[in-house]
This record gives C-alpha cells, sequence and structure tokens, in this order.
C-alpha cells in the first residue's frame, strides 16, 4: 500500500471504519513511514479542531422547542382524546413558564432540581388545611374527647431547589434522580448531566451502576461516555467488560471494546476470548480479534 | 419502563409514555439539526416537524427496526429536504437574524477548550467560521453523513441504514466530506 492511500485512509482509520484487513496494512505501513505518522498526527489535530466546533443547542432553544411542540401537539390531543400533557413530574426551568414536564434543563449551569418529600402531616381541626395540598393520603383518623377528629394524612410535596451539580445535595438528588426506575427520561437527563462530574467517586459509582443495570439503552450509552475518561481504572474495566459480554445493544457494546482494546492490557484477554463464543457483531468480532492477536492470545474458536 | 414497553404504551395512548420518549430523543435531534443547517430557527423546524410525524405516525411503527433509527430516518430526511431547499442562503455561512441583530452562530459556540488562551482562541474562532463555510459547500448527503459520522458518532452502517442507502454509499460521502475539510482546514494544522 503506497503512501497516498493511506493518506487517503486516514479519517476512516480515525472514525474507525476501515474494514480489519485494512486496518491491518494501514498500521503496518505506518511503522515504517515517518511522512505518514506525521501526516496522521496532523488529521488527527484536525479532527480534534473539528470536533471542538460542535454546536451545542442552548437551554432556551431547547425549552422553546419543548414548548412550541406542545402547542402543536394540544390540538391533536384534544380532538384525538389522547394524552393530556400534564405533567406528573415538574422540573422547573426558570423564566420558561408553564409546560413543566417539557421545560427540564439540559445542562448544569443553571441546574434546578426537584425532590419530592414525603411527609406525616398530623393536622388538628384547622378548617380548609388540604386546601392547596398536591397531593395527599388519609392514613389514619382517630376522634378525640371534645367530639373532634384526629387526621394523619400523608402528602407528597413538590419543592423546587437551586443549584450547581458542585453542591453535594444537588448532586445526591441527581443521583437519586437517575435511579428512578419508573422515568426513563429523568435517568437519561440526569445521568447527562452527572457526567460531567465523573471525578467524584459517588458519581461515577452512579454511572457504573447505570451502565450495567439500566434498562434503558440511552442511559448506558450516556453513563459510558461519561466513564470514557476513567476507562484505564480496574471498577471500569470491570463494567466494561460485564457490558462488552451482557450488553444487547451492539453501539454500546461497540464502544465498550473500543474503550477496553485502546491500550493493551492482559486483563481483557479472559474476557475477549469469552466474547468470541458468542458475539456475532462483525466490527466487534474483528476488534476483539485483533486484540487478542496484539497481546500474542489465542483467539479462541471463530 | 425499557423503551420497547415505553413505545407500546405510547402507541396505547399513554401520554406520559409519549412525553418520555420525546424526551429521550429530543436533545439529540436538536443537536443533530443545529449542526446540519447551523440556523437555530431551522432547527426548531426539524424538531417540530418530526416529533409531528412521530405523533402522528407512531400506531405505525412495527420494530421492523429500531426506535432509533426510525426516528433518525424521520429528521434526516426532513434535514436532507431542508438543506435542498436552501442550498445557497446566507444561514449557510453561519450567520443568522436574531431579535438582537445580526449575529453568526459559530462564534456564538461555545468555547470548550480555548478560553485561557487569546492567541488559540482567535485561532480556533477562525477555525470554526471556515468549518461553517466548508459545511455549506458540501452537497447535502455529505454533510449529512459528515455530521452523524462526526458529530453523533453512529456507525456507517447505521447511517446508511438511516438515510436509506448502504454503507460503502455512506462511506464515499463520509471520504468526500472529509477531503473537503481536510483541503479548507490545511493552513490551521
Amino acid at each position: 500500500m503506497n503512501c497516498e492511500t493511506i493518506k487517503d485512509q486516514m479519517p476512516l482509520f480515525l472514525y474507525g471504519e476501515l474494514s480489519f484487513d485494512e486496518e491491518e496494512a494501514f498500521e503496518q505501513h505506518l511503522t515504517g513511514c515517518e511522512e505518514c505518522k506525521r501526516e496522521l498526527a496532523r488529521v488527527r489535530h484536525l479532527h480534534d479542531l473539528v470536533s471542538e466546533a460542535a454546536l451545542v443547542p442552548s437551554l432556551p432553544l431547547l425549552a422553546e422547542c419543548r414548548r412550541e411542540l406542545r402547542s402543536h401537539v394540544s390540538p391533536e390531543v384534544a380532538s384525538r382524546g389522547f394524552w393530556s400533557w400534564l405533567p406528573h413530574i415538574s422540573i422547573h426551568l426558570p423564566g420558561a413558564g408553564g409546560g413543566a414536564f417539557w421545560m427540564k434543563p439540559v445542562a448544569a449551569v443553571a441546574l434546578v432540581a426537584v425532590g419530592f418529600f414525603s411527609a406525616k402531616a398530623p393536622v388538628f381541626n384547622q378548617g380548609a388545611v388540604l386546601a392547596g395540598v398536591t397531593s395527599s393520603r388519609v392514613r389514619n383518623i382517630e376522634p378525640d374527647r371534645e367530639g373532634r377528629v384526629q387526621i394523619v394524612v400523608d402528602e407528597t410535596r413538590q419543592r423546587v431547589l437551586h443549584g450547581k451539580l458542585d453542591d453535594e445535595n444537588i448532586r445526591m438528588l441527581m443521583i437519586s434522580a437517575s435511579r428512578e426506575q419508573s422515568d426513563p427520561g429523568l435517568r437519561a437527563e440526569s445521568v447527562e448531566l452527572l457526567k460531567s462530574r465523573c471525578g467524584s467517586n459517588d458519581v461515577r459509582e452512579a454511572l457504573l451502576q447505570a451502565l450495567q443495570h439500566d434498562n434503558n439503552s440511552g442511559v448506558r450509552l450516556k453513563a459510558l461516555e461519561g466513564l470514557r475518561p476513567f476507562a484505564s481504572q480496574p471498577e471500569v474495566r470491570k463494567a466494561l467488560s460485564y457490558t462488552l459480554l451482557s450488553d444487547d445493544t451492539p453501539a454500546i457494546r461497540t464502544q465498550a471494546i473500543d474503550l477496553l482494546t485502546a491500550s493493551q492490557s492482559a486483563d481483557v484477554v479472559g474476557v475477549l476470548q469469552k466474547l468470541m463464543e458468542k458475539e456475532d457483531d462483525n466490527y466487534i468480532r474483528l476488534r476483539s480479534i485483533k486484540a487478542l492477536r496484539a497481546m500474542n492470545a489465542s483467539t479462541g474458536t471463530f | 419502563m425499557d423503551e420497547a414497553a415505553l413505545i407500546r404504551a405510547a402507541q396505547r395512548g399513554d401520554q406520559d409514555a409519549f412525553a418520555l420518549l420525546v424526551r429521550s430523543y429530543d436533545q439529540n435531534v436538536l443537536r443533530i439539526a443545529l449542526n446540519l443547517l447551523r440556523s437555530p430557527e431551522d432547527a426548531k423546524d426539524v424538531y417540530q416537524e418530526a416529533f409531528l410525524r412521530v405523533f402522528r405516525n407512531l400506531h405505525n411503527f412495527r420494530f421492523d427496526c429500531s426506535f432509533h433509527t426510525w426516528l433518525y430516518r424521520i429528521v434526516t430526511n426532513i434535514c436532507l429536504d431542508m438543506l435542498r431547499k436552501r442550498k445557497v442562503r446566507k444561514e449557510d455561512s453561519g450567520v443568522v437574524e436574531t431579535s438582537g441583530g445580526t449575529v453568526n452562530i459559530l462564534d456564538a459556540a461555545p468555547e470548550r477548550r480555548a478560553d485561557v488562551d487569546p492567541q488559540r482562541q482567535l485561532i480556533s474562532g477562525q477555525v470554526r467560521t471556515r468549518i461553517g463555510e466548508v459545511l455549506a459547500e458540501m452537497t447535502p448527503r455529505e454533510r449529512m453523513v459528515f455530521e452523524l459520522r462526526h458529530y453523533q458518532g453512529l456507525r456507517l452502517r447505521a447511517i446508511g441504514e438511516a438515510l436509506g442507502t448502504t454503507e460503502e454509499a455512506a462511506k464515499n460521502c463520509l471520504f468526500r466530506a472529509t477531503q473537503k475539510m481536510r483541503t479548507a482546514l490545511g493552513d490551521f494544522v
């Protein structure tokens, strides 16, 4: 393979889109060609520059989109008797007005978290005390000697909390939200926000849990992205190995194997050999074979 | 509730399930549209159109492909239509009209690494402007494939599926797009 072909293939190499044979030939050429090595470093730099130019939608833009979608869909909802768009969970974007369900923030900077706090509230003969209570359930009724009634009510109250992810309390609520089984959207957004705080042990632990046990692939993918900078740590490698062998989403397994095989480390040999017994995705198999060969390990039966 | 259960619930008319489904994907949809069209207004239109189509056609979704692929197919079709319609408009250069006047949204893009070194910040701004120009010069398909591979991290096979073409055709588009990018940004590296 000559230098021109190699240069043409450089972007595809960086995207991991060369076939196994092409990648072998590419790397072989590179070991003996200083000029192509320099060119690859240049193309890699270019690749990074382009990545830095990515546009990220602002919070107000996302909020506006959600609000407009609601207003477009509402007439159809009314005519079809379909969903009401009423929130059952409210997370408020400051200054964004109504439509709380669609107003969830996406960045940590102006993070607003909602806590659900239940409290037992004994109420004594206070007339309209229940007015304004969002949600309540009578737990116990007990008459007293003076003919009045004591009622114990469980109340679910919503509270709006403001803070940054650097605040431990906010982080704890976010971690709790990342485990909220009934709401994959909430989990996905929590993990998305927590990703940037993976240096903290509790956050990393939450993301490891999400990667291995969340039943929503979107949440798992976000958790994996957050753990990427820590891919050399033993507990992360262990979780990546588990993911590689058990996740049913090829895109996630692909990222897991990319991270695990980025550096030659003997700790993955057993995992890769086991993987070869059952993996049917071509790309993942090829990465596995390549990594095993690089470590002079048997590729098992395939 | 996993995604398949969420979709089935939404198909049965569960309002919360549909809302959750939208919320699981809408940030990505908006990001794709914004990066492809480089115009917040157009990105908003894509967002509305895409999720309205999902809303109206969800009952026809039969799990023949992943919901992700189905949604991306809708989004990419809408974006391609818009790119073709306004092939040469000034939004393509990254210049947009806002209530605050005319701004270059590439200049307004978040600065990730160059916030300390002024020299690097200057170069970074020039690079972003140039990238906007190169993207405008690409064909809609090249631009789409480049966006999905570089910024969204989709593999070429998935891109082929979303665009209704082969992996090989997607690869050719990516090759041409990266060549254009390389030629245009050669001075910066």
